[in-house]
C-alpha cells in the first residue's frame, strides 16, 4: 500500500500551480458583473477589477456606494452584481 | 410538440406566500418586491430575487433561486424575530412542498440560508430622524439570503 506524504510547501505549489485559473475566474466575475447593475452606474463598472494580495485572488469594486448596489439599502434594491457574476463563475456558495 | 416549463415570477409567489404566513403577521402586508413607499410604516421587509440559474444546465426545468429578504424598522430583537420566523417557515414550510398563489403554482424543494441571519448596528447615523419622521434611514436591521430549489408545478408544465 502507498502513502500520499504531502510536501511540506503543498498549499505553495496548489496556490502558484492555480493561480492562472483564480485569476481568471476572478475575471469572468468583474465582467458578468460590470452586465449586471443598472446602466447608469458607470463608475461603479470603471471600480470593479480583480485584486491579488494578502486576502489571495478575487473580484471586487472599490466604488464607494458598491455596498449598496451589492446589498441595497431602504431605498434602493440590491442589484447584487458580484454576487451575480459569482454565480455565473460556478457554483456560489456565500460564507 | 415539444413540452415547456413555464415558471411562475417565483419573487411574487414568496411575496404571496410570505405574506399569508400568520406568523409574520406583525409585518401585515408591507412586504414590498419594488420601491417602498415614501411614508413608511415599520416594521417592513423587502423581497429582491437576485438571481435564478437552471440547477441541470440547458434545461430551464428547475432552478436555484438566490433571494434576499431585508427587514427594517422596530426594535432589533423585534426585527430578529421577524427574520428568524422567515428562515424557519422557508426552512420547514415552503420547502419539499407545492404551493397555491395568485401569482402561480410552484413546489419548494431545498431551502439554505448559507449565511443565517446578518444584524447591523446602530450608529447616530441610522438612529437619526430624518424630515419626514423616518427612523433607521440607512440599513436594514436583519438581512438574510435564501436559496430555494425551484420548479413549476406539474399544471404549469403545457406543451
Amino acid at each position: 500500500m502507498g502513502r500520499f506524504i504531502p510536501a511540506a510547501s503543498l498549499d505553495r505549489v496548489v496556490s502558484d500551480a492555480t493561480r492562472p485559473e483564480r485569476r481568471s475566474v476572478a475575471a469572468e466575475v468583474v465582467q458578468v458583473a460590470s452586465e449586471s447593475n443598472n446602466d447608469d452606474t458607470g463608475a461603479y463598472d470603471r471600480s470593479l477589477g480583480v485584486f491579488e494580495d494578502r486576502r489571495g485572488i478575487g473580484a471586487e469594486s472599490t466604488d464607494f456606494a458598491a455596498h449598496i448596489i451589492e446589498w441595497g439599502d431602504l431605498r434602493q434594491a440590491a442589484q447584487a452584481p458580484i454576487r451575480t457574476g459569482a454565480e455565473a463563475a460556478g457554483r456560489f456558495e456565500e460564507r | 410538440m415539444t413540452t415547456l416549463p413555464r415558471h411562475p415570477d417565483y419573487r411574487a409567489c414568496l411575496y404571496l406566500w410570505s405574506v399569508a404566513q400568520t406568523e409574520l403577521a406583525s409585518l401585515g402586508d408591507r412586504i414590498y418586491t419594488e420601491s417602498i413607499p415614501s411614508r413608511k410604516t415599520f416594521p417592513l421587509a423587502k423581497i429582491t430575487q437576485l438571481t435564478a440559474p437552471g440547477i441541470v444546465e440547458g434545461t430551464h426545468a428547475v432552478v436555484r433561486g438566490r433571494f434576499q429578504f431585508d427587514v427594517y424598522g422596530g426594535s432589533p430583537t423585534a426585527t430578529w424575530r421577524i427574520a428568524d420566523d422567515w428562515v424557519s417557515l422557508l426552512v420547514h414550510r415552503l420547502a419539499g412542498r407545492q404551493h397555491s398563489t395568485d401569482a402561480g403554482d410552484f413546489i419548494a424543494g431545498l431551502v439554505t440560508c448559507p449565511t443565517g441571519i446578518s444584524r447591523t448596528t446602530d450608529t447616530p447615523k441610522t438612529q437619526s430622524q430624518t424630515d419626514d419622521g423616518e427612523t433607521s434611514e440607512a440599513r436594514p436591521r436583519c438581512r438574510f439570503t435564501a436559496l430555494i430549489v425551484l420548479r413549476p408545478a406539474p399544471a404549469l408544465i403545457g406543451s
